[in-house]
């Protein structure tokens, strides 16, 4: 059975007593063959490195904040071994069958650093183009919560394996939502980091510009325990910025007192259906009671940083996967290839406008928005969440306009380069969760962490589980 | 290159490949209705820093307030 132990108190655990890192971790590759493969969400587990990693983290002196802690993560994220014998590294598509890391992400190095134990690679959305999870070469995961709905897209594997209890995080990636939409549809927190705030050295590419890496976990303190490996330059990240490092749960006990929250009612809470809105204008007053100082904000010209952020991953994905749509173009599924051919018409002139376009916006919009508020809250999905069957697009066209308005909530937090912190807060009509997004001015996670820690009291959603997967 | 000339030849390189006549015109119309949107954007007229000038300043802000 799934331990749902919290990343924390593993950690204690392991310091405790030192030998049970390696029957943890057994225990870890087991459930991830076993419930794991159930819920379609794991691509590969290597016992022998896994347990080596483990046995050697046992037998050192250096107790780092993840000393012996398993976690497993989207395919996405490179490990390379030597003799050419790197994890499998196909980007969730059948077109890179076969391919192996060639490169250690420097991600999962630095998470090696801090004593984690790496448990295998999890199931993405073919080439992380899509947000509801479907993946016809790769497995599409089951959402523990009810296995007939998404986990939601792309890091789809890491939601259900977090959400099922095998691990207490796994780092996804997000370049339109795609780590707090399957954070969101399975119950979890989510965090989509400042833009060049964590290195995506080593990770599969989908938009340079846009690509984040982050954590899903059971907890805002276990979120906040990862960030605090993951942030940093990294000179081989050409987004890679410099700022110091923090702990970020430095403050996370600090409460609601003194931040000023805003509800975006405009675009967000009008775009999203009325249920979904009302809870979260619900979590929005409950933030109120608590301390905090509230108002309404309006982002001027957010509609269409939407479909901008869709041209630009589009416009970056068709330049990634250029020599694909000559020699493979047949293996890829019609969804990711209609997504990347319509980014193959772009010129390099209207790329440069594109990217001049995206820059003027974040100038202009920032300062302003931030001179009102600290953060401001939105839903996550705008809807109540779909079924697999209901929202295929392979099997069902007609599902197209729900399966577009998915990231309505989450494509502009990219296209402005903001970090945005998600967590749970309810259950939708049909007993899904249903989760809110705090986004923050940049580099300010320490401050969402700290929003999302109070928020988590209140909602107490730590102590409610899906129903064992059998 | 012109945009029609560019069009022209993605177009003609996506047939050669194998990809449907139905694909590419779907896939162009989407592009076009995505490129009309960028175009209606008013661009300030002063020269726009990049996007990574932009967050290397504003990290160094953030680190200062903090």
């Amino acid at each position: 059975m799934p331990s749902y132990q919290s990343l924390i108190e593993i950690r204690a655990e392991n310091t405790a007593d030192p030998a049970c890192i390696e029957a943890r971790a057994r225990n870890v590759i087991d459930e991830l063959e076993t419930v794991g493969r159930q819920l379609s969400a794991v691509t590969f587990t290597d016992p022998d490195f896994t347990l080596a990693q483990a046995q050697n983290c046992a037998g050192s002196h250096y107790k780092g904040p993840l000393y012996g802690v398993p976690l497993a993560h989207k395919e996405l994220y490179g490990r390379a071994l030597p003799q050419n014998r790197g994890w499998p590294f196909e980007g969730g598509s059948r077109s890179y069958q076969g391919q192996t890391a060639a490169k250690t992400a420097m991600a999962i190095t630095k998470l090696d650093r801090a004593g984690a134990v790496d448990c295998g690679r999890l199931v993405s959305v073919e080439y992380a183009l899509g947000v509801t999870g479907h993946n016809s070469y790769a497995g599409t995961p089951q959402n523990p919560w009810n296995r007939d709905y998404v986990c939601g897209g792309s890091s789809s594997g890491s939601a259900a394996v977090v959400a099922a209890g095998i691990v207490p995080g796994a780092l996804g990636s997000d370049t339109g939502g795609s780590v707090r939409l399957p954070a969101a549809a399975c119950g979890l927190v989510g965090i989509k980091p400042t833009q060049g705030l964590i290195s995506r050295s080593g990770i599969f590419a989908l938009s340079n510009a846009l690509d984040t890496a982050g954590p899903l976990t059971r907890s805002v303190a276990d979120a906040a325990a990862i960030l605090s490996c993951l942030a940093g330059y990294d000179s081989s990240d050409d987004m890679s910025v410099q700022t110091k490092s923090r702990d970020y749960a430095r403050q996370i006990d600090g409460g609601l007192t003194g931040l000023r929250i805003g509800l975006a009612e405009h675009y967000f809470l009008s775009g999203s259906d009325s249920d979904i809105s009302d809870i979260i204008a619900g979590v929005f007053d409950r933030c109120l009671r608590l301390g905090a100082q509230g108002r309404n904000v309006k982002i001027d010209g957010i509609e269409d940083s939407n479909p901008l952020n869709v041209l630009l991953i589009a416009t970056e994905a068709a330049h990634v996967h250029n020599t694909m749509i000559d020699t493979a173009h047949r293996q890829l599924n019609d969804q990711t290839l209609m997504r990347v051919l319509a980014g193959m018409f772009t010129t390099d002139e209207a790329y440069a406008r594109l990217q001049a376009c995206r820059a003027d916006y974040i100038a202009r919009t920032l300062p302003e928005l931030f001179d009102k508020v600290d953060m401001f809250m939105t839903p996550v999905w705008p809807f109540a969440l779909p079924t697999i069957a209901g929202s295929d697009l392979g099997g069902n066209p007609d599902a197209a306009p729900l399966v577009q308005r998915i990231g309505h909530n989450t494509r502009p937090v990219n296209f402005l380069g903001l970090p945005a912190v998600c967590l749970p807060v309810g259950f939708d009509r049909n007993g899904l969760p249903v989760s809110v997004q705090l986004v923050g001015r940049p580099f300010s996670e320490d401050m969402l962490i700290r929003a999302a820690r109070a928020i988590e009291r209140e909602y107490c959603f730590w102590d409610t589980r899906p129903p064992p997967v059998s | 290159m012109s945009d029609k000339e560019h069009i022209q030849a993605v177009t003609e390189r996506l047939s050669r490949a194998g990809i449907s006549d139905a694909h590419i015109s779907l896939a162009l119309e989407t592009s076009q209705n995505l490129h009309e949107l960028l175009a209606r954007y008013k661009l300030a007229g002063h020269r726009t820093p990049d996007i990574r000038d932009i967050f290397s300043r504003l990290a160094a802000r953030q680190d200062e307030a903090s």
